[in-house]
Order: structure tokens, then sequence, then C-alpha cells
């Protein structure tokens, strides 16, 4: 677990490929936040926890974790499969939540069955998954090199994080059947922000996802792929504390 | 010895031909190119070669796979149904049914049931977990498949054994009224056989229960080390000492008049080595563990791979075991005073060997290996 900062809680939920350790972006909101960026169960050092099967029991473990610390008013990010896991806690008890931050999150289902919504990565050779997910796919390496090229820890460390994304998100496949329809319950402030050039999920699922919630902004990140803030993380900065009117009015 | 014949039934197609367009031989190559005319000759083709081995004297060997031209048996319950009413005195082995891809397990207690009642006690059960493959077609989270299998196993076990209705809330699988009719015809149950490669918990699992284990298309190094295992927990947990009749060993099997011409006509089998797919489809991740999957990205050193092999090499490792009647009979001699195989599972039948080639094979099997060696072992429990 990452921490770092002063101010008012910042929780970043990193996405399936697994945590991105201390990037630029967390580096710009520890200058006027308390940043917490943890590896979820099973990815990264974090260990597996056989409680822990589904993308609901991550937000319950998040949920019961911002008790623990007993962080309140906390701004929960997430970067896809952390989007979700973000939307569910909001779900289930936003009495600790004061807004989420959605960027390119997986976890609903918008097309008809025979319809995919979020692109298979998991079976895609990794040059094919990379231009999907990044605007500039050479800006990847600095993140995630291709796992021929990593030490034998980071490449088990790689292998168990996508085991870990099987386990979460197998069946239904990256999403939550009921998800979509549970978010109007949500009533505190949502940024949708969404790299424009994401192949994952395209900014037309990102529109449907921001229409679901009752009040939600959806806002398009150019030059970003599916990690607008890896590659654009000033901008995203931007948004997230002056983009909202809402949003603005608080910080 | 008992010898049992094998087909997995395929399609045949060259690589050209489907490498082009899914980039693999299972789970994307498009069912549009599977022709249902040539599939009706083909299915038609390996009954009648089955049918032949039973009148010969061989016992019969089915698998399962799906969305694979390597294999188009997707039921073999289906198959055995058929075999049951048209052969006479073959064992019927299914090896196996993948069990944790199965939703519903009381359906493989009843279907198992049946064929056992309708053949009056000729079928030898197999349960197997599926290779990584069959994720994808049945959707089965692979880090379940294990979990599923073990369940899935007790389920039916306890279906077929209990008597009466009983109630299951297990992890994966849940029954207000478990109780399946008919009960299998032999008792307590067919004979259960299992698959098992260089896997501790597999091994145990089998010797715990003392199933007959089988090795497949791995080579006599990994099935000797199997086999070894399997002796040393058997006499740990006391149980009396297991031999031929416990041990099942799968090989590529080619009989011809001479040595030369099963090399030359048996290359065809070698088909079966050459199809690939994608990494993500043979092994998703959670099925096996971390240490395994490290391979995909860390070749292993010093490896052999079967491949690329040469026939001489699939023939010392006991991929294959093939030649004139002689070579072959003194190979079998061989494998069982120095293996201890019991059971030897001979596919016969793979990619586009031709029919009349199977069956010249089976009947010089039939009519001047086996005398040389059907002795060894007997009597041998199935």
């Amino acid at each position: 677990m990452l921490r770092a900062g002063q101010g008012q809680p910042f929780l970043y939920l990193h996405d399936t490929n697994g945590p991105e350790g201390w990037t630029p972006f967390l580096e710009a909101l520890a200058e006027s936040h308390d940043v917490w960026a943890p590896s979820h169960p099973g990815y990264g050092v974090s260990s597996h926890s056989s409680d822990i099967t589904s993308v609901e029991d991550l937000a319950l473990f998040y949920l019961k974790w911002l008790e623990l610390f007993d962080l309140r008013r906390v701004v929960v990010a997430g970067s896809g499969l952390g989007g979700w896991i973000a939307a569910e806690m909001a779900v289930w008890n936003c009495s600790r939540i004061e807004r989420l931050v959605l960027m390119d999150a997986i976890g609903i289902k918008v097309s008809p069955a025979d319809v995919p919504d979020i692109a298979d990565t998991q079976t895609m050779h990794w040059e094919e998954k990379i231009r999907l997910e990044w605007y500039r796919p050479a800006a990847s390496h600095a993140y995630f090199p291709h796992p021929s090229e990593l030490s034998e820890d980071k490449l088990a460390q790689h292998l168990k994080n996508e085991e870990s994304t099987v386990r979460y998100t197998w069946k239904p496949f990256m999403h939550n059947p009921k998800l979509r329809s549970s978010l109007k319950l949500v009533h505190i402030p949502v940024q949708v922000l969404w790299g424009e050039a994401d192949g994952v999920v395209t900014p037309a699922y990102g529109q449907a996802y921001a229409d679901s919630f009752p009040q939600a902004t959806f806002t398009l990140i150019p030059q970003a792929g599916h990690f607008p803030h890896l590659e654009q993380p000033d901008r995203v900065i931007q948004e997230i504390f002056h983009g909202s009117p809402q949003v603005a009015s608080r910080t | 010895m008992r010898f049992y014949h094998f087909s997995e039934m395929p399609y045949p197609m060259r690589e050209e031909e489907y490498m082009p367009i899914s980039g693999s031989a299972r789970v994307t190559l498009p069912n549009r190119l599977i022709d249902p005319v040539r599939v009706a000759s083909l299915y038609n083709d390996y009954l009648d070669e089955y049918e032949y081995a039973d009148e010969l004297g061989f016992d019969l060997i089915l698998n399962e796979h799906h969305q694979t031209i390597t294999c188009m048996d997707v039921q073999p319950s289906l198959f055995a149904a058929s075999l049951i009413r048209r052969t006479t005195q073959s064992k019927i082995l299914i090896l196996g049914y993948p069990l944790p891809h199965r939703d519903n397990p009381l359906r493989v207690a009843e279907e198992v049931a049946v064929l056992d009642c309708l053949s009056r006690g000729r079928i030898l059960c197999g349960f197997v977990r599926g290779v990584g493959m069959e994720h994808h077609p049945s959707n089965v989270n692979p880090v379940e498949n294990v979990e599923r299998f073990y369940e899935a196993h007790d389920l039916i076990l306890k279906a077929w054994t209990h008597g009466e209705p009983f109630h299951w809330e297990g992890k994966y699988y849940h029954y207000r009224y478990a109780n399946p009719i008919p009960r299998p015809y032999q008792q307590p149950h067919p004979p259960i056989w299992t698959p098992v490669s260089l896997n501790e918990e597999q091994i145990r699992w089998a010797a715990e229960r003392q199933y007959v284990c089988a090795v497949f298309l791995s080579g006599f190094s990994i099935f000797d080390q199997v086999r070894l295992r399997y002796k040393e927990i058997s006499r740990e947990l006391g149980y009396p000492e297991p031999g031929p009749e416990r041990f099942a060993y799968m090989a590529l099997c080619y009989v011809a008049e001479t040595d030369e011409l099963a090399e030359q006509e048996g290359k065809e089998l070698l088909w079966y080595m050459t199809t690939g797919q994608p990494h993500w489809f043979t092994n998703p991740p959670g099925y096996r563990d971390v240490n395994y999957r490290m391979r995909i990205y860390k070749p292993q050193k010093g490896g052999w791979n079967p491949r690329t092999a040469s026939w001489q090499e699939l023939c010392e490792k006991g991929l294959i075991i093939a030649g004139s009647p002689d070579t072959v009979a003194k190979k079998i001699t061989q494998l069982y005073h120095e293996k201890e195989i019991g059971h030897l599972l001979m596919m016969n039948q793979a990619g586009f060997m031709s029919k009349d080639k199977v069956l010249k094979s089976i009947r010089l099997f039939a009519t001047e290996v086996k005398p040389q060696v059907e002795h060894l072992g007997l009597p041998l429990n199935a």
C-alpha cells in the first residue's frame, strides 16, 4: 500500500494490470491530499484471500477499510476495474465517500447480449492489447513492460495479477448485470473521465455509464487511451479539482 | 494387459487452412469451416473403427473436448450408447468426463448409471479436470477448476451409493433432493480412472482412492515418476502394493508390416502433436499455478519439444509405439516388465490417418501382436 500527502483523503483504486507504483499522477495529488493507493487483494504484493472472490467482495473490503481507518469525506477514484469497485462501494454505502472519479471504468452492461462492451484483452497478443489501451503505445513500457522483459519476481507478480483478474471478472465478463440500474442510488457527485482513444471501453460506453448516475459529468481527455491518468496526468488532475462546478466549490 | 482402441475423432485440417484465419486449432477456429457432410462421414468411419476393434478383442476408450478440430467427441455418453448396442465384449472406458465443466454433476451420475445398466457392467468411468482449452467453451472460471472437480466427484459418488434422496448445499453445486435413477449396474459403482500428470496433489488424490491412474502422451519418464510416487503414497496409506492394474499409459500407436512402413504410414498420427493454439487458451490464468505459467515467458532449459522431435525420438521417449508386429510386441513386453503398464491406451487414429490404415493396424495388432502379449499380467482387473 502506498500512502503520502496530507489533507482530504483520496483513495485511488488501480485497474486489472495491477498497481502502477507511485506515478506522477499520485505525486501531484499528494501535494494537496492524503493519498491512499492500495494494491487490491491478490495484486502486486497483496496476498489473496479466499473470502474475496468478486468485485462486490472487493467493494465491501474497501468499505470496511474506510471504517477501520475512520476515513471520512473521501474522494474515491478508480481506473478501469478500480472504477467498477468505486461504483459498487458507492451503491452499498456512500456515507464516508464525498465523491467519485471514474476513469475508463468497467462494470456495467450497455449493449445487447451478443455485442461486447469491453474488449477481451485477456485473449489477445500483448501488442494488440497495448494498442487498444494506449494513445501512445510506446508510453506503456514505463508502466507495463512486456512480460518476457520482467525479472522472475515481477513476472510472478504479473501472472498472479492475471489470476486475480480472472478470479474477479471472468463471468459475467468484466461487469455486474445489476450494477447499472443500482447506480441511481448514488447521490454523491460523480465525475466520469474518459480517454478519447480508449479501445478497451469506448467513450460511448463511458457516456452511458455517466448517464446512469443521478448527478455525473462526463469529460473526454484528448490524446489519452484507457489510462488518461498515466498519459495526461496534468489534464486529469485539472479536471478532478476544477472540472465540475459542484467540485470546484468544495476545494 | 488390456488394450484399448482410441480415436479423438478429429476433423483433420492442415495448418495452412486454419492458422491464417484463427491462429488456433481450438476455440476460435470458425465453425463455418467445418463441413457437416464431411463430419457425418468421419463420425461413421470412426465408429466403424471402434466396432471393428471390439470384434478383434480390443477394449474401447472415448474422451471429450469442445470447439476443436482435434476432437469432435463432445459427449462420450452419446458414442458409448451407440457402441454398447453394436458391440459385444469390450469394456468401454470414458476418460473422461470433465467434471468442472458440468453445471449439473448429477447428470453425469445419471448418464454413467444408464450406460452401465444398458451394457450390463461394461463401463469404466473416468473423471478429468479438463485441459486449459476447455474453459472458454464452457466459460467455467479456471480458478474454480480444481474445487469444482473435487466437489462434483464427491457429489457423484454419494449420488451413486447413498440409496435415497439427500441434500447438498456445496460451494458450487446445490440440490434439495439428489436421488438419481437408475443406480449403476456395477456395485458400488464402475471402476474409476483419472488422468494424472507430475502433480503431487493429483497423484495423492488418485492414490488415496486407489483409482486407476492414466498418463497421456507424456512419455515414459513422466509415467515412471507418476507410477513410483503413486506406489509410495499407496504404501504410506497402508494399501496393498498397486500393480499393473492401476497403471494406464497412452501413446500414439501404429502397426505395419515392417518398421519402415510403420514410420512412413504412421507419421500421419503426428498431426496431433502439431496443432496449436495461443497460450491464453492452453494455459488460462488460474488453471495452473503461477510457477507453471512462468514457462509461457521463460522457456524451460533442456526441455525437448514434442512438436519438432523426430520419429525416432518420439519412439524412444514413448509418445509413439510403432513398428512391425514383432517390434511392437517386444516394446510392449518391455513396457509391462519395466514399467508395470497394465492398460495400454492406443491412439490408433489421429489426423489424416485414413480408415483403411487404422483398420490394418488394428488387425495386425490383434492377429500378430496381441497373442504375444495378452498373457502379460492376466488376470487383470480393469
